[in-house]
């Protein structure tokens, strides 16, 4: 996100049928504001994050006069949500009743593998794109998906150093199926090719400066092991059977470390069980 | 123990609050953070607003709390990771720039205060 956070009514303003929130979201903190009415809201297609609260002004809500509405892929929401700027929430100094919009799911911007070698390692990292889209008159039909996701990688910056590699980060926010599919073709082996399912820690510091342990919670999908030249790995996770994870980390190196060419690496993330 | 920084505050935050919430104190902690931090982010201001939109949520959650330990734990647990996110944001922002050092010095003066 960039500062100022730009107006979803400069959209509209525009003339555009909808408006939408799409930004690359650089922490678990970020609050972002909404200040167009909509007849219905979802989360727009290229979403990695699988919960968005979205908050509102609503006098009828006894006490807090605050209303929430959690956006889900199976959840759109069909229904009007309109900022109130003619009035406030109840709070000394009083805010204006703008809409609000937060992430749900646990998100750690400054993660790292257990394990990581600054010195044998590099890390790669896909930043979480936000979507959400609102409707000013109401859609033709709702999404309850998000859209199948691939990452492909076919050449590897792997760190220079013996048994070198490099890690991918890759945001999984409750899909519920992921497959991993690596094609050696570089011509010499890959060594300690894994996989981990990730859940992003939100009660101690994940991060110590230093070495030490680190709290996210890493789940083996695969163990390290080896890919010879010329075979395929494919790895399939249903959440039913290996877990729901917020991320995926990925690591493979080479025998001497160095980039690795011509290994496609894809991952493919769905919503569909 | 006192937060070092924000940073502790942020995973620290949870520790904390529940033990404030054993001990029958939270709704009180938590409503006098927030009136000590509300004054600290100018709605007017865009850059505190990305901060001081949290307190919107901060408060609604204080209002739903009953006093003492009788609280619904689902009310327990939003207020947990709500002030978990507050205080990465309060962190992050200042590193970036959009509230000042003054600020978040204040926010955790506050925290250690009401929430530690």
């Amino acid at each position: 996100m960039t500062y100022p956070q730009p107006r979803t009514s400069d959209q509209i303003a525009a003339g555009a049928p909808q408006w939408r929130l799409y930004t690359k979201v650089a922490g678990q903190g970020e609050i972002y504001e909404i200040d167009n009415s909509c007849t219905a809201m979802a989360l727009g297609p290229e979403s990695d994050f699988g919960q968005i609260q979205i908050s509102y002004l609503d006098p009828s809500v006894p006490t807090s006069n605050l209303g929430a509405v959690r956006l889900t892929p199976q959840y759109p929401y069909g229904g009007r949500i309109a900022p109130r700027l003619d009035t406030s929430y109840p709070l000394s100094p009083p805010r204006k009743g703008i809409v609000l919009a937060s992430l749900f799911d646990n998100f750690n911007t400054g993660y790292l593998p257990s394990g990581f070698n600054v010195s044998k390692m590099q890390l790669f990292v896909v930043t979480p794109i936000l979507d959400i889209i609102g409707w000013q008159q109401p859609p033709p039909t709702l999404p309850q998906k998000r859209a199948d996701k691939t990452f492909e990688y076919q050449f590897h910056a792997c760190t220079v150093a013996a048994n070198g590699g490099i890690w991918y980060v890759l945001p999984a926010f409750l899909r519920r199926y992921a497959m991993f599919h690596l094609f050696n073709n570089s011509g010499a082996t890959i060594k300690n090719y894994e996989i981990r399912g990730v859940n992003f820690s939100t009660v101690s510091n994940p991060n110590p400066v230093g070495p030490g342990p680190r709290d996210d919670a890493e789940s083996v999908i695969l163990a390290a092991g080896d890919i010879a030249d010329g075979t395929v790995s494919v790895v399939e996770a249903p959440a039913s059977t290996k877990g729901m994870f917020d991320a995926y980390a990925i690591f493979l190196s080479s025998v001497a470390g160095g980039n690795i060419s011509n290994a496609p690496l894809r991952v493919y993330l769905t919503d569909d069980a | 123990m006192a937060f070092a920084n924000l940073t502790a505050a942020t995973y620290g935050c949870a520790a904390t609050m529940y033990a404030r919430w054993l001990a029958g104190t939270l709704k009180a902690d938590l409503t006098a953070f927030s009136a000590s931090v509300s004054p600290l982010f100018s709605d007017d201001n865009p850059n505190d607003r990305t901060v001081g939109n949290w307190l919107v949520i901060v408060q609604a959650i204080t209002s739903q709390m009953t006093a003492g330990i009788t609280a619904d734990q689902s009310v327990i647990d939003s207020a947990v990771q709500t002030l978990y996110r507050f205080f990465n944001q309060t962190d992050s922002r200042r590193a970036t720039g959009q509230i000042s050092l003054a600020q978040a010095n204040a926010v955790l003066a506050a925290a250690n205060a009401n929430l530690s």
